[in-house]
């Protein structure tokens, strides 16, 4: 099906979404209650069931030299037991997919250095677009979710709301802390969820993301070098030409392509691997920040593609005028 | 295009050829043969008033409308 895009539509698709966006910007600020005045409620809250620390705390009359040891030895084996630890050696492909091999030891005593740990390897294949979803109770100084795997099973701790009263001043909300089994794996450090898989299964990732990345470099280079060749057409006088309209136009698509074929393989992974979501997982939002100018600079590629097709029109009718 | 250009015709009429057509009319021979292949797409006034001067004719004698 060819995509028939005149000039008068795609600038009024241009400004829908810039009003659109506009629209979008203003409902945020005046439901955030910063212009039209609005009165906070105040909210109260009961901790109840607050459970243990996950992991014992180094004690804090150490000196500091073994006080950072001691902090140090803890975290390892949390990230062992998280099977995190020297999570790495795998390929990534931006936002969609990536893999990571992490050493896993559940029931490790540590006594010097995490070298003479006997751990045994767990391989995953890493969401980056995906994160633990933040409680929206932090402004009250109650920690957000946090990811542990105590005996082999995964956990996410959490808090849960068991009933809200109103009161004359406000809300008053009872909570309370809870360790909710899930099937996933969590790098605490990169903020993404693992889904742990077979080595066979993370070496087949790893083939398929590294032709993909090959190829998407290939392709970007080839991008550049169309780029670089249209400079310099333009910069030679041979602006309106057939080949200037192709290359513009293939920059345009490929800009507005990557970051939608990128939002749908993240939407096809939360398909795939839907058994192991769960309401604490959430869109990382800073996927965002890294599509939006794509999508920018696509459309004023757009907008140039048009321009450079109306000029070439022009100009094969001026050499045509006798 | 409905509009035919007969300007091959009435050179052969005046027996007059292409250079020198273009040598009297003041235009290349690579505009001129788009104007005789009607490949043109469109035709100057001045142009007209000088092929219509040098070949003593009409421009209703060049162009033609079918329909």
């Amino acid at each position: 099906m060819k995509l028939n895009l005149s000039t008068n539509r795609l600038v009024n698709v241009t400004l829908i979404v810039v009003f659109a966006f506009l629209a979008a910007e203003a409902y945020y600020l005046l439901t955030n209650g910063r212009f039209i005045g609005q009165k906070r409620v105040e909210q109260t809250f009961t901790a109840e069931n607050v459970l243990p620390p996950i992991d014992s705390e180094a004690p804090d009359n150490l000196p500091y030299d073994q006080y950072q040891d001691a902090r140090q030895l803890v975290q390892i084996k949390r990230d062992l037991k998280n099977g995190e630890w020297l999570a790495g050696g795998g390929v990534k492909l931006g936002w969609t997919m990536a893999t990571a091999e992490g050493q896993f030891c559940d029931t490790c005593t540590i006594t010097h250095t995490a070298g003479r740990i006997r751990s045994s390897s767990q391989y995953y294949i890493k969401l980056p677009s995906f994160q633990l979803n933040p409680q929206p109770y932090g402004h009250v100084g109650l920690t957000d979710s946090k990811f542990h795997v105590e005996g082999g099973q995964a956990y996410v701790r959490k808090w849960i709301n068991d009933k809200v009263i109103q009161k004359s001043y406000g809300q008053h909300f009872t909570i309370r802390q809870v360790d909710e089994p899930v099937k996933f794996r969590y790098n605490s450090k990169e903020n993404c969820v693992m889904i742990p898989v077979s080595s066979a299964a993370k070496n087949i990732c790893n083939i398929i993301l590294m032709v993909i990345g090959v190829l998407l470099i290939v392709y970007i280079f080839y991008l550049v070098g169309a780029f670089l060749k249209f400079i310099i057409d333009v910069s030679t006088g041979l602006t309106f030409t057939t080949q200037n309209v192709n290359r513009l136009k293939l920059i345009a698509f490929s800009l507005l392509s990557y970051p939608l074929i990128t939002l749908l393989l993240v939407g096809l992974s939360r398909l795939i691997f839907s058994n192991y979501f769960t309401d604490d997982l959430m869109l990382n939002p800073a996927i965002w920040s890294g599509l939006w100018p794509l999508l920018i600079a696509g459309t004023v590629f757009l907008l140039l593609f048009k321009a450079f097709k109306q000029g070439q029109t022009l100009k094969l009718e001026n050499d045509l005028t006798v | 295009m409905p509009i035919l250009v007969n300007l091959d015709v009435m050179m052969a009429r005046r027996k007059i050829s292409l250079t020198e057509l273009s040598e009297k009319v003041g235009i290349t021979m690579a505009n001129l043969s788009i104007l005789k292949t009607g490949k043109a797409k469109a035709v100057r006034f001045e142009t007209l008033e000088a092929i219509c001067r040098t070949l003593n004719c009409q421009p209703g004698d060049i162009l033609e409308f079918i329909d």
